[in-house]
């Protein structure tokens, strides 16, 4: 007992001093420590590592959907291209107007066949990011891909791609040097290494990983269904910010129409996807106080152009529903559960019609 | 060194503490490099978010 307690002792004493006290063990375990884990990182965080659930490791929150977007993405590349599957892209009122049960439920009752369903939306984004997303649809998909656009969409201009590239959103390897020499910025220098061409978008989050362990996140997309419509106040501040964005469309939507053009013509070349445009939902109130006639039939006039030429079929969601003012969150985002449920339904049942007759 | 770490609980404390230390320090280092390295960035990223 005695010879235990000595022990004891000798031993926390000696814990204290190792403690305390520099030491040549200390030193190089703390210098050592960031060296090796920061040159595994290159090996270690690959496609793979983002595809699976440690993907959580380097999110900012709950909120941050387009980290968990980058790994659902990233598993999209290693599906099986024979299942076919209704993939949708888009903002964050894409992601108000789908839900893939209602979807998925349609298309069987229409084709008696089942799909997949994924789901890829984020707040604001770019074409950019949207044909990131579609590039790594397997080789030989089949199914649909809807391309949901809206006259926001079309007015993002060439500083926004210097952000999304220099700090980008989304880690899915895309080389945007092509748009980038398009629009006269320097290209990036690209190593070929997963981890060190997406540094940018790691560098931020990789301190997260210590609070994420003890802490798990797991992101998820804001549910709109359980807001309350903006107020008054909110509305117009919204509102004004959204007319602003349309004031670039002159300088900037042709160019924007071409990446949606690029996407549509990289998607055909390596898979069997059928590809459809979608013109999001728009509050009825917007549409009547905010946007001009002039602007509404220039913008159609334009998608129905951009449709045409690419020989792709476009769908107005908002022909398919009746939605009122209250329905809405704010200028887009819908919130009443059932009128998003009977739009998915709908678009499935739309899907299940183009699968039919392109098998005719 | 080991074989008298075994025999010594005080040597075998201090090897320990050391040990502690080191980890202790190693990650805080690791975190504060990371927090220097993903400010700028962080901050873009707060900015950009939304709809």
């Amino acid at each position: 007992m005695t010879f235990r307690t000595e022990t004891l002792k000798a031993f926390f004493s000696g814990l204290l001093s190792g403690v305390s006290e520099p030491s040549r063990t200390s030193v190089a375990l703390f210098l050592a420590i960031p060296a090796v884990l920061l040159l595994l990182l290159p090996l270690v965080v690959t496609p793979g590592t983002m595809a699976g659930p440690l993907a959580d490791l380097f999110c900012w929150g709950d909120d941050d959907t387009y980290c968990s977007l980058t790994s659902r993405a990233l598993r999209l590349a290693e599906a099986d291209p024979s299942v076919p599957r209704v993939v949708v892209v888009g903002g964050s009122i894409t992601g108000t107007m789908f839900r893939e049960r209602p979807l998925a439920d349609a298309y069987a009752r229409v084709t008696g066949d089942s799909v997949e369903v994924d789901v890829f939306t984020g707040g604001r984004m770019t074409f950019w990011e949207m044909e990131a997303i579609a590039d790594l649809l397997p080789d030989g998909a089949t199914g649909v891909l809807l391309l949901v656009v809206g006259p926001s969409r079309f007015t993002r201009n060439a500083a926004e791609l210097d952000t999304i590239s220099s700090s980008p959103r989304l880690a899915l390897d895309e080389d945007l040097n092509r748009e980038r020499a398009d629009h006269g910025l320097p290209p990036l220098r690209l190593s070929g290494n997963y981890f060190i061409d997406n540094r940018r978008f790691f560098s931020p989050r990789l301190r997260n990983a210590f609070p994420n362990l003890v802490f798990p996140v797991h992101p998820r997309p804001r549910d709109y269904t359980v807001e309350e419509p903006l107020g008054e106040k909110e509305w117009e501040e919204l509102a004004d910010n959204v007319v602003e964005r349309f004031r670039r469309w002159p300088a900037e939507h042709r160019w924007n129409g071409d990446i949606v053009r690029q996407t549509v013509q990289e998607v055909r070349d390596r898979t069997d996807m059928e590809v459809v445009l979608v013109d999001h939902t728009i509050n009825p109130r917007f549409r009547e106080e905010r946007m001009t006639d002039a602007f509404s039939t220039e913008y159609h006039e334009y998608i129905d152009a951009l449709a045409s030429e690419t020989g792709v079929r476009l769908l107005i969601a908002d022909t398919l529903i009746h939605a009122s003012e209250r329905d809405y969150y704010d200028w887009g985002h819908i919130r009443n559960a059932a009128v998003r449920d009977t739009l998915s339904a709908r678009i499935g049942t739309y899907l299940g019609r183009v699968a039919l007759s392109r098998e005719e | 060194m080991r074989s008298d770490a075994a025999r010594d609980p005080f040597l075998l404390g201090k090897m320990a503490g050391a040990v502690g230390q080191g980890l202790v320090i190693g990650f805080l280092l690791l975190y504060i490099i990371l927090r220097i390295l993903g400010t700028q960035s962080a901050q873009f990223l707060f900015r950009y978010e939304g709809f």
